[in-house]
């Protein structure tokens, strides 16, 4: 009979025949209604309430950073006076790049800008910590670097973030969140590395001088560049030219330099230049992989991977490339094992390198490009 | 550098009107439950409402224990570093803690094998839990 007939489920989740059911299609009609109109503005409010916390998560890493740097300028440097107001100017640093309008001549004022500001860096490490020795002075240069990086990263992401809310565009909002995650993990890094500058432990980026350091150890060493040591060594019958960064403290030097010196002392008859670096690593490849290639491993600004191209180009010197793989965070983080075990891999490869390129008696090049922190010679 | 007045507490911030929310939909899902145990005393199974009444309290009791204040991680903790000591002559190696002033080839207490002089020969960090679990996947 129809009478007896189970109700059925609708009927039972949003019954049609009182005044509950009723009152459900109206909110639902509401919904529907303010998703339509104010769809993009919930959007972007849940996106900014996103960034809001990573903003906070900023702050505290930004304010935990600038405390480290007094507590450790403090304990190595002994100030008279309080360094915290030298600090704060410190960390409002600004760079300003050369004029790319007419390119002419731009990596030589490149270069002249980098050096006025690793000199200012320094002398203003001076006068903070006057009583630290140069490799404490190094190390001190580096652990503001890094508060210098998560001030000026905390005060971008506030900026768009209040731009976009005050806006209200979707557009920038959306591309902070986009890049928020990548930023967040450079930012986490760079609070990692303040332990590590804090306590002058070797890093990711130090895998090269690492390698050029095992080459070398126990060899009398002599400065061939700003802060670059050279030491001659055998390997497989071949004089090599082994450099890095001056250890332990905190430096890169003038690798590009100490290139063009070494081939101008020897007139271009050099044999092959090996340049050994840490490299980025893609998702999926494991720390401590080492791959080679071919080029100028030389990260940063380029002054220096000009140099060497120029003068390897005059002479016709073939550029090989020995790279050992690591995440973005690792380059700053204190040394992996895997990347410890990748310098001794990329040793062996080194070996097999110029045994198969050159011959026995020629002159070769190695170089250990990177931050030397933690890495004697 | 601006002032930084009020020092941000380094737990995780929780928006107090989620709170509400949150336990809002606590109250009213315990309240729909309450309703549907009291039908059943009055002899009415209607199975929907026990499955969405139960879903409910399940859902917000969720989200209030996914609300719980965790502190929150910077990336400012200690990590465990360590240094390995190498003897040149006899190739005895010993890993010990890092110690503050510790680099690399840098020499280091006499072998206890040869007496000879030892080194640094390399430091490095311990893999914490989530780059072990990263490894293992």
């Amino acid at each position: 009979m129809p009478g007896d007939a189970p109700p059925n489920l609708l009927q039972e989740l949003i019954p049609q025949d009182n005044i509950l059911g009723w009152i459900f299609q109206l909110v639902w009609i509401i919904v529907f209604v303010i998703f339509m109109f104010y769809g993009q503005r919930i959007q972007i409010t849940i996106m900014l309430k996103e960034i809001e916390g990573s903003l906070h998560k900023l702050k505290l890493m930004r304010d935990r950073g600038r405390e480290i740097a007094i507590s450790t300028i403090k304990e190595l440097g002994k100030p008279t006076e309080d360094p915290a107001a030298r600090i704060d100017r410190f960390l409002e640093h600004i760079d300003i790049g050369p004029v790319s309008l007419d390119p002419v001549g731009i990596i030589q004022r490149l270069e002249h800008i980098i050096d006025i500001r690793d000199l200012r860096f320094k002398d203003d490490v001076k006068l903070m910590a006057p009583q630290a020795d140069d490799t404490q002075t190094n190390n001190l240069t580096n652990v503001l670097e890094a508060a210098l990086a998560l001030n000026q990263v905390y005060k971008i992401v506030r900026h768009f973030y209040l731009q976009g809310k005050k806006t209200l565009s979707l557009y920038i909002v959306m591309q902070l969140q986009m890049i928020l995650p990548l930023v967040m993990k450079e930012c986490e890094a760079f609070a990692n590395a303040l332990r590590a500058f804090t306590y002058g432990q070797p890093i990711g980026d130090g895998a090269g001088p690492l390698v050029a350091a095992r080459l070398i150890s126990g060899k009398n060493t002599r400065e061939i560049a700003k802060d670059i040591v050279v030491a001659e060594a055998t390997i497989e019958g071949r004089k090599a030219y082994v450099l890095k960064a001056r250890g332990p403290g905190g430096n890169v030097g003038k690798p590009g330099e100490a290139i063009k010196q070494i081939l101008e002392e020897n007139g271009g008859n050099v044999a092959m230049v090996v340049l050994v670096d840490a490299a980025q690593k893609l998702e999926g490849e494991e720390p401590g992989d080492v791959a080679e290639g071919i080029g100028v491993a030389i990260g940063g600004p380029e002054v220096e991977k000009y140099k060497v191209e120029e003068i390897a180009t005059k002479y016709r010197v073939p550029l090989h490339a020995v790279l050992i793989k690591e995440d973005i965070g690792d380059v700053v983080s204190v040394m992996r094992k895997e990347i410890v075990d990748g310098a001794n891999n990329a040793i062996e490869r080194i070996r097999r390198l110029v045994q198969e390129k050159t011959k026995e008696g020629d002159t070769i090049i190695i170089a250990g490009i990177g931050n030397t922190m933690g890495v004697g010679q | 550098m601006e002032k930084t007045g009020k020092v941000p507490s380094s737990t995780k911030r929780i928006s107090s009107i989620f709170m509400i929310i949150t336990l809002i939909m606590l109250a009213l899902a315990l309240a729909s439950l309450f309703q549907v145990v009291e039908d059943i005393r009055g002899g009415k199974l209607n199975l929907a409402n026990i499955a969405i009444s139960l879903s409910a309290v399940a859902i917000s009791s969720y989200m209030l224990f996914q609300l719980r204040v965790k502190p929150l991680k910077l990336g400012f903790e200690t990590q465990e570093v360590l240094t390995t000591i190498q003897c040149q002559k006899c190739g005895y190696s010993n890993t010990r803690d890092f110690q503050k002033g510790d680099f690399i080839y840098k020499p280091a207490e006499t072998c206890p094998k040869c007496n000879e002089a030892t080194l640094i020969s390399s430091i490095y960090r311990k893999p914490d839990e989530k780059e072990k679990k990263q490894k293992r996947s």
